[in-house]
């Protein structure tokens, strides 16, 4: 070889390592801002009984959530905005008749012990739900309608008859029994599961360390129960997300802002939800820490419409003009609540701030006539009702103070006797879908971004004692349409039966606050297109990998 | 003497037994299960399955059976809300911690309520009976939560000194350790005066004293000893106390205990575990029933449990 | 020689009995404290500016003491004030309906057990020993899962768990009693084992009844305070002081008032409760009354 050509070759291969090399370096993380502090560790709080499985396909409920937000990684996930990020797949194609979706997924995803991420992952996943029955699986035979999920589950039909096979390694396909245009969002909740894994330790893989395969872009390296967790970067992880931190340790009981917040003001942890009661403190020592943002959980009271008294509608009507919302929110909520008259809540697609309003007005003489139209004139015969509170931790905080006070206000303006209840919640819950109790304070927080999440709860043969044809008719019309503005025509249709037969009485959308550590920066959390700054646990996949910690 | 203790052995089956049928019963009485359903429920062939899978579907009396007929070869299954661990292991590495941090609670709290109690016996209804039993008032009157939360705050948010909760390094011991110590010591301290109150208005001690016996001999010697049977009923049984825990110690101090297990496993319905932690209850306080039955023979030699005699 | 001479309850006994516990000045404080708190608790209603279900102060939630407000205001929009007085009925009612079940549970059986011993005792003590070793937090929690909280539950719990030390106090004093020399001699003149038991050991195991009591009292008040921590307790509104104090411990860290108050009325209540149940125990036990 000559000279010249000699030295370019040597230079070219110099080149060629140099970027190599670089790009090695940061194939596992992304390039620290300027200013980032050298030390890229999180302390980020976890629940007091956090669960068993770090699998989210195996148990939703019992899962260790924060964890497994750091370790899996979904198919579709939201970012902060609420778009649906496709994190799984590069690309898909919708079948003409709108149920079959395919997905061409990204071939360099691998898990943390560096087998390939194929489709069968995703179909082991679902397989393995229908099959050992899973807390979660009215969410796939329910909200994405996966075909034959329930003759699967039922034994009536073979697991591969159901709705997602994985065509080859990298083409997964989804089928529905009704078309699905929202399925994207749905899908944020599909989670590839490592069969490899479970073939070698079964389902105890997610429940140690030493076992646990990730695919998310954390890896868990050690997992000390009732104590804390540590997580690391995963160094095969090839997807989209790539985070600053390389380390982020989590602490058993540092969740509940009882125990959560003392430990934030110590510094031993770097972000903290914050209790009504702590609010105050907050407000006046840490106001620039102190975030607070809308979250889609809306609270209502539930009726059984098939028992007396609540068969009657204009008992039910009766209720909901006497609740007066707004006095609600700003005084014992303490403005961490907005009123809320419908099932879809401020900020959510759907939304409609006018009309369920007109119809839920706040009307004490309207009250008290329907009241004695339905044959309890100032409340008199009206049998005592008991309301009952599922005693989950972190509603506690909106949902005593609430009943405490539809108690005083009820009997003020309709002369009717509630008591108010704390019930667990395994027995509440059992009470509700069984239909053994008529009266409940509930909560529901959304699931993914569509109106057809909150719309379909009300269906036919849910969690609540109520039918309506017409309703369950203009309902999954609109489920299935492609049309935006018809679907959102349909759903206003169905509202508005849902605000007039009154089979619940829609309160309060709940009003979120945290406080986080000034050093913690980054898109993640910075404010969204609509001004807001928030950590919500539905993006917390996107916040974790984007967000550094900068010097302090 | 064999007599005694086959009908000590007896008795202990029978009170367990029927303290696990109590149990088990009510347990089972409960609706809902180890399965979560909050947002929607179940489908049946979902249910159906998960309850098979933890052998939940068959009648109530073989699971009985079949639990009581694992324990006795020592099988006591996997708790649900930690299936990556045998059940062994679990109360292992819960009871290290519970007995750890509890036992030192024990250590300061023993020495300190009897040394309360002698003292305010000695001169009772002066002033240093007083103090003395204030102090030991206020950690009976003072539910133990109230006292935990103000120790985070003045020690930990205030004065700095320990972190907040966890368990790790010897600072996240010390405040579990005084709220851990601080029922105790004041039952203690109580049951000690009254005890040693007793004692030293019998005659012998007034006899020991015009023989000129110092005081402190007096009570290490004569008053002491008698007054010890009380004193060990009511402090024996605090050791197993101590081992389970307290619930509300271990969720303030964020403790990874064996108490917030007794409650949780209610709540999750959790049958293996709240079986198992019923079982160790009851053997670790048949232990001490007899380890006090023993001591009063030693204590006390006009005490017989078997033979002739009262 | 009449028998009832030689036992203890005659009128010599009660005055002096009422001087040995004159000389305990705790528990004459905690009698005067009780004492002022069933009067504040009778007329409660005069005493404070509103009921304690009424929210009538919704603008001025959480507020400090004040004036218009001697304890502040909570949550919902309440008169803490009222709220904590009207605790008191509350607190009493649970401690005294809940030793008063313990008695009627715990005497008969301890009786029973001591007068007839042999496999009467030997069940009686297993009994005991059952309810001795479940944990008390597990069976009220499992109780009022399956059953439900509410006042009447509550108090039912809290005497299932209280019940076993009266009867092992009665059952020991039973068998003591039975050795002396009036029993016996009842007995020889032919009288039915229930007409001694009722007539002759029963009333003079009246000092430990009471004592049983009085102790039990506090107890109760204070287990309810646990299990109100636990979120099982009394229903809303009615003002148990455990459940203010549990509530109010979210708070803490700025609304102290909310805590601060209802756990100085728990501590005295529960202090003045074991200093007379202190007193009367040293007062009626023979041995130190002989001293004094």
């Amino acid at each position: 070889m000559s000279k010249i050509k000699k030295s370019i070759l040597i230079s070219l291969i110099g080149v060629i390592l140099v970027v190599g090399v670089t790009a090695f370096g940061f194939a596992s993380g992304k390039l620290l801002p300027p200013d980032a502090a050298s030390d890229q560790i999180l302390y980020y709080p976890l629940k007091f009984e956090s669960g068993t499985y770090m699998d989210y396909m195996k148990t939703i409920y019992n899962c260790l959530q924060g964890g497994a937000d750091l370790a899996q990684e979904p198919l579709m996930a939201f970012n902060k905005d609420l778009e649906v990020v496709p994190l799984g797949a590069e690309s898909w194609e919708v079948s003409k008749d709108g149920l079959t979706w395919t997905f061409h997924l990204i071939k360099e995803l691998r898990w943390s012990d560096g087998e390939p991420l194929t489709a069968h992952d995703y179909v082991f996943a679902l397989h393995r739900c229908v099959e050992q029955g899973y807390d979660f699986g009215w969410y796939w035979s329910f909200a994405a309608g996966i075909k034959n999920w329930n003759k699967v589950e039922k034994g009536e039909l073979p697991s591969e008859e159901l709705g997602i096979k994985a065509l080859d390694d990298y083409t997964l396909a989804i089928t529905t029994d009704a078309p699905k245009p929202y399925l994207l969002g749905v899908l944020i909740w599909l989670y590839p599961v490592p069969q490899h894994a479970v073939e070698k330790y079964g389902d105890e893989y997610a429940t140690r360390a030493e076992t646990m395969v990730c695919s998310g872009p954390f890896k868990v390296t050690e997992w000390v129960k009732g104590g804390y967790l540590t997580f690391v970067q995963n160094p095969y992880y090839n997807g989209l997300w790539k985070p600053y931190l390389q380390k982020i340790i989590l602490k058993y009981g540092t969740f509940e802002p009882e125990t959560g917040f003392p430990a934030y003001l110590n510094g031993e942890t770097y972000r903290s939800d914050v209790n009504p009661g702590q609010l105050a403190y907050a407000r006046k020592n840490l106001p620039d820490q102190l975030y607070s943002w809308p979250m889609f959980r809306v609270f209502y009271l539930s009726f059984d419409t098939t028992k007396p008294p609540f068969d009657n509608l204009k008992v039910r009507q009766a209720f909901n003009h006497a609740l007066n919302r707004e006095e609600l929110c700003s005084t014992v909520l303490e403005d961490l609540a907005s009123p809320e008259y419908s099932i879809l809540v401020k900020g959510f697609p759907g939304y409609d701030p006018t009309e369920p309003k007109k119809l839920s007005e706040y009307d004490i003489e309207l009250a008290r006539k329907l009241l004695a139209e339905a044959g309890y004139p100032d409340g008199k015969g009206f049998p005592k009702l008991e309301l009952w509170i599922r005693a989950e931790d972190q509603l506690m905080a909106w949902q005593t103070p609430a009943a405490t006070y539809m108690q005083a206000h009820f009997k003020e303006a309709l002369g009717v006797d509630i008591i108010p209840r704390v019930i667990e919640v395994k027995t509440f819950t059992d009470a509700l879908n069984k239909h053994t109790h008529n009266f409940f304070l509930l909560a529901y927080q959304f699931d993914y971004v569509d109106p057809s999440n909150f719309m379909d709860l009300f269906l036919t043969g849910g969690r609540h004692a109520w039918s309506n044809p017409e309703y369950d008719g203009l309902v999954r019309e609109a489920d299935s349409s492609e049309d935006w503005e018809k679907r959102i025509e349909n759903y206003r249709k169905a509202e508005k039966i849902l605000v007039q037969e009154a089979p619940a009485v829609f309160a309060f959308q709940q009003l979120y606050s945290a406080v986080w550590k000034p050093y913690l920066k980054g898109e993640g959390i910075e404010p969204d297109k609509k001004g807001i700054a928030s950590w919500g646990d539905m993006w917390g996949k996107y916040v974790m990998t984007h967000i550094y910690i900068a010097k302090h | 003497m064999a007599t005694y203790i086959i009908k000590r052995i007896f008795s202990f089956l029978v009170s367990l037994i029927m303290v696990t049928i109590i149990i088990f019963s009510m347990m089972h009485s409960i609706p809902g299960g180890p399965f979560d359903e909050e947002k929607m429920p179940l489908s049946p062939a979902a249910k159906e399955k998960i309850l098979k899978m933890y052998g939940l579907d068959k009648p109530f009396y073989v699971q009985y059976l079949k639990y009581m007929w694992n324990v006795l070869h020592l099988n006591f299954g996997k708790s649900y809300q930690s299936p990556g661990e045998e059940m062994v292991d679990l109360i292992k590495r819960t009871l290290r911690v519970s007995a750890f941090l509890g036992g030192l609670g024990l250590a300061w709290a023993i020495p300190i309520g009897l040394l309360l109690g002698i003292i305010s016996a000695i001169k009772p209804n002066s002033f240093v009976d007083y103090l003395c039993t204030a102090l030991a008032s206020y950690t009976i009157s003072v539910p133990v939560y109230v006292s935990s939360i103000f120790m985070v705050f003045i020690f930990s948010l205030g004065l700095h000194w320990f972190p907040t909760g966890g368990f790790g390094g010897p600072k996240t011991w010390v405040m579990p350790i005084i709220a851990y110590g601080l029922f105790p010591s004041g039952i203690l301290a109580r049951y000690t005066r009254s005890s040693m109150l007793e004692i030293l208005n019998e005659p012998y001690i007034l006899t020991a004293k015009s023989k000129g016996l110092p005081m402190w001999r007096v009570i290490t010697h004569h008053a002491f000893r008698n007054a010890l049977i009380p004193i060990l009923t009511i402090m024996l049984p605090m050791f197993t106390g101590i081992m389970t825990g307290s619930i509300f110690v271990e969720k303030i101090f964020r403790i990874p205990g064996l108490g917030g297990y007794f409650v949780t496993s209610i709540y999750k319905r959790d049958y293996p575990l709240e079986m198992t932690l019923m079982l160790f209850i009851i053997v670790s306080l048949a232990l001490t029933y007899l380890a006090i039955d023993i001591f009063y023979t030693i204590i006390d030699p006009r005490v017989r449990l078997w033979g002739k005699g009262r | 020689m009449n028998v009832k001479t030689l036992s203890i309850g005659g009128v010599d006994d009660k005055l002096q009995t009422w001087r040995c516990f004159h000389k305990n000045k705790l528990g004459l404080i905690g009698l005067g404290v009780i004492f002022m708190f069933i009067f504040a608790a009778i007329f409660a209603p005069l005493i404070t500016p509103a009921g304690y279900a009424e929210q009538k102060y919704l603008h001025e939630i959480n507020n400090f003491p004040s004036r218009s407000h001697w304890f502040g205001v909570d949550a919902v929009g309440r008169d803490y004030f009222s709220r904590v007085i009207y605790g008191i009925r509350v607190s009493l009612f649970v401690g005294f309906t809940t030793a008063f079940i313990a008695l009627f549970i715990g005497v008969p059986l301890g009786a029973l057990a001591g007068y007839f011993k042999g496999a009467v005792d030997w069940g009686v003590m297993r009994l005991v020993e059952i309810f001795s070793v479940i944990p008390p937090l597990l069976v009220a929690i499992l109780f009022v899962t399956l059953f439900g909280s509410g006042l009447q539950n509550i108090i039912f719990i809290l005497a299932l768990v209280s019940w076993m030390d009266i009867c092992r106090l009665i059952r020991g004093e039973i068998l003591t009693l039975k050795e002396r020399e009036y029993s016996i001699a009842a007995k020889a003149i032919g009288a039915k084992p229930y007409r001694i038991l009722f007539r002759h050991l029963l009333p003079n195991a009246v000092a430990p009844i009471i004592v049983g009591l009085v102790l039990c009292v506090p107890n109760a008040i204070m287990l309810e305070a646990m299990l109100s921590f636990l979120g099982i307790g009394v229903n809303p509104p009615t003002p148990s002081w455990g459940q203010m104090i549990s509530n109010g411990l979210y708070y803490i860290q700025f609304y102290w008032h909310l805590t601060l108050f209802p756990a100085i009325f728990l501590a005295l209540t529960v202090l003045s409760l074991s200093f007379i149940g202190d007193g009367l125990r040293d007062a009626m036990d023979p041995k130190l009354r002989e001293r004094r």
